[in-house]
């Protein structure tokens, strides 16, 4: 059959994307494909086309969660860094605060959902069992309640950073 | 036996890409190649189960009743299949009954034919509503026993759960085996059981080949006498997916079991998915090996990339293996719970606490504590005492609840309405109902489907469609005897 085949279509296609050659000749079997390009500095890149075929053209890569979640992991890292700052200062907070340390490894979230305002900041008046936060590790939501009454004195990691087991994350001065 | 004709359910536009490319397929991939797998001769197609509604509302942008309506234009012979996970919908959460009522009747209001429905605990109580209202709606109603292997789940426990799931009105029974746990000895002795039990309802066979058993097993089974094969076609087919449908269709006619379906619809199919992978980068399925350490942790392959990114991303890697054997042991605590979402997740979680923490069930998570405490339905077996001593020592709610999981929640309905309505339709009530206004702002601003109808299907359609957009002052020419293609800009 003379025609062409979806697969040999997406080949093709894939070959263009990816060759950034000004002249480039590849033939394989029967089929021949040439690419001749002018001046390249203003050329648009050819990944733009994604960009213009809508959701054809935007590449599994760029989609997998991994990838969504690198920025997320560098950020992480320099939440870490700055942990690291903070655990020096740490030992300057008052010995009597109540710390509410992380149960397990990973995300801490400040508010029950995106959408709505923390459990608490700092100043609040809690009551012992009150929740003032939530661990998530694989979609699974842990609460972290305080066990004291008192004032939130301090919080010691933002909404969504990735918490170690034991970190601690929140100081109650006790009433 | 000769003569007899095998029923598919194509599931390559569901579970294929769920398995293997992480459900990314787009309306936009999925809907030029849908005439042709209308004209396939498949008994159903299944479109939309939990992970492709979510990850069109979350990830693609996707409205996925609108995919349904979009797959029904252009797939009128062929009914399709929408599987549930009974009253949890399309996610993990339970809903309260008139957001499962409506869920169904909107299914049906979409241009579907037909309903597969499970639960993870076999707790069929769960099933009940779905069922009934899927069966009032005129909708063909199949439902899944989850198949997993315990000392608990023998085969007289599974006649218990299909003669319950027939009783409720279940047309079609459905062996599911989202681990792709079962091995053909097994096939010899559960096939004739459910057979005993269910008469002249038909058998349906759904597993997933992640230690490359699944093609065996499908042989068998159809040697057994089970009526209906959950297929893909063969570039989202095998490994972590479930077998070939050209596969199955060639092994069983040499057995005298005929498919009916068409060999060039099948062949244009796997030319298009493979099409697909190659252009966006989704990789081809490959076959698995016998994999013995599956049968004892038995958590599913995709949950083990899952827990390895995790790992990865709190550096701690190198403890994957502790946590594995931690999972095996946590499962026996929890009473083999079934490693399908969202207990597996529950079990790896708590396993991961386990091995982390300092004391094992030191930390027992929310939801493992619903669960143990009944809130997802009736355990297949007693938890370890150590749990229940945690859970039930609590002070707050640590009752046992003994009646149907839906009966917990109030109606969600009304308040929803006051709440965020209103809405342009019960679609997008229920869209409310599953997410919040952060997690649908993505879809909202996406809008609804553009393209045409009719995208007319062929290779150079797709090739000068690919061609539109490009570097400037570029000359482009593609030929072949017979053909040539030639760009200038």
């Amino acid at each position: 059959m003379p025609d062409l085949s979806f697969t040999e279509v997406a080949e093709i296609l894939r070959l263009l994307q990816q060759v950034d050659g000004t002249e480039v000749v590849v033939e394989w079997g029967d089929v021949s494909v040439q690419v001749q390009r002018g001046a390249q500095q203003d050329g648009k890149p050819r990944g733009e086309m994604g960009a213009a075929t809508g959701a054809s053209g935007n590449g599994y890569a760029s989609r997998t969660p991994a990838e969504v979640e690198t920025p997320t992991q560098s950020s992480s890292v320099e939440a870490g860094a700055l942990r690291g700052e903070d655990d020096e200062s740490g030992a300057d907070l008052p010995a009597h605060w109540i710390v509410v340390s992380a149960p397990m490894v990973g995300t801490f979230y400040r508010a029950p959902k995106p959408s709505e305002p923390p459990f608490v900041e700092i100043g609040d008046t809690v009551a012992a069992g009150d929740k003032v936060g939530l661990v998530e590790v694989m979609k699974l939501f842990t609460e972290l309640t305080c066990d004291v009454a008192g004032k939130v004195a301090h919080i010691g990691a933002d909404d969504g950073d990735l918490v170690e087991y034991g970190q601690p994350l929140l100081w109650i001065e006790p009433s | 036996m000769a003569g007899r004709r095998m029923r598919y359910v194509d599931v390559t536009t569901r579970d294929g890409h769920q398995s293997l490319w992480a459900t990314r397929m787009t309306n936009d991939m999925i809907l030029p190649i849908m005439p042709t797998m209308d004209s396939a001769g498949f008994d159903w197609i299944n479109l939309e189960g939990g992970a492709v509604f979510d990850v069109c509302v979350r990830f693609l942008h996707e409205d996925p009743w609108e995919r349904m309506r979009l797959v029904a234009d252009r797939v009128r012979q062929t009914p399709i299949d929408i599987m549930t996970r009974g009253q949890s919908l399309f996610t993990f959460r339970f809903y309260a009954d008139d957001v499962v009522e409506l869920t169904i009747r909107r299914i049906k209001a979409n241009g579907m034919h037909r309903i597969t429905v499970y639960d993870a605990l076999n707790d069929t109580r769960n099933l009940e509503l779905s069922i009934r209202v899927g069966r009032d709606e005129g909708l063909y109603v199949c439902a899944g026993l989850v198949y997993t292997v315990s000392p608990v789940h023998t085969d007289e426990y599974y006649q218990r759960v299909a003669r319950e799931l027939v009783d409720l009105g279940a047309q079609s029974v459905l062996i599911k085996d989202p681990s792709g746990l079962l091995l053909p000895e097994r096939v010899r002795t559960l096939v004739p059981a459910l057979r005993s039990v269910v008469g002249e309802v038909p058998i349906e066979l759904h597993s997933h080949s992640l230690s490359g058993m699944a093609e065996p097993c499908y042989l068998e089974a159809a040697r057994l006498g089970v009526d209906v094969l959950h297929t893909a076609s063969d570039p989202l087919a095998g490994g972590a997916s479930l077998p070939s449908t050209a596969y199955c269709a060639r092994h069983l006619e040499h057995d005298g079991v005929m498919s009916g379906l068409s060999a060039d619809a099948l062949a244009e199919m796997t030319d298009y998915f493979t099409g697909v992978a190659i252009r966006h980068g989704f990789p081809l399925a490959v076959p698995h090996r016998f994999d013995p350490a599956l049968y004892r942790h038995q958590v599913p392959g995709g949950m083990i990339s899952n827990l390895r990114n995790d790992l990865k991303r709190m550096s701690i890697e190198h403890r994957e293996d502790e946590i594995l054997e931690e999972a095996e042991q946590v499962r026996t605590d929890l009473g083999y719970p079934i490693l399908v979402s969202p207990f597996a997740q529950f079990i790896i979680t708590q396993a991961m606490l386990n091995v982390l923490g300092e004391q094992r069930y030191k930390t027992i998570p929310d939801e493992v504590r619903r669960y143990v405490l009944g809130h997802y339905g009736r355990l297949a077996h007693d938890v370890a005492p150590e749990i229940a001593d945690r859970v039930f020592g609590g002070a707050e709610g640590s009752e046992v609840f003994t009646g149907r999981a839906g009966e917990l929640i109030p109606p969600a309905l009304p308040a929803l309405r006051d709440e965020r309505g209103p809405f342009d339709s019960d679609d997008d009530l229920l869209l409310a109902a599953f997410y919040s206004e952060a997690e649908l702002a993505g879809l909202r601003a996406a809008g609804a489907y553009s393209r045409p109808l009719h995208t007319p299907l062929s290779p150079l359609a797709c090739l000068l469609e690919g061609l539109r957009h490009g570097w400037r002052e570029e000359t482009i020419s593609i030929e072949r005897p017979g053909m040539r293609v030639k760009v200038v800009r």
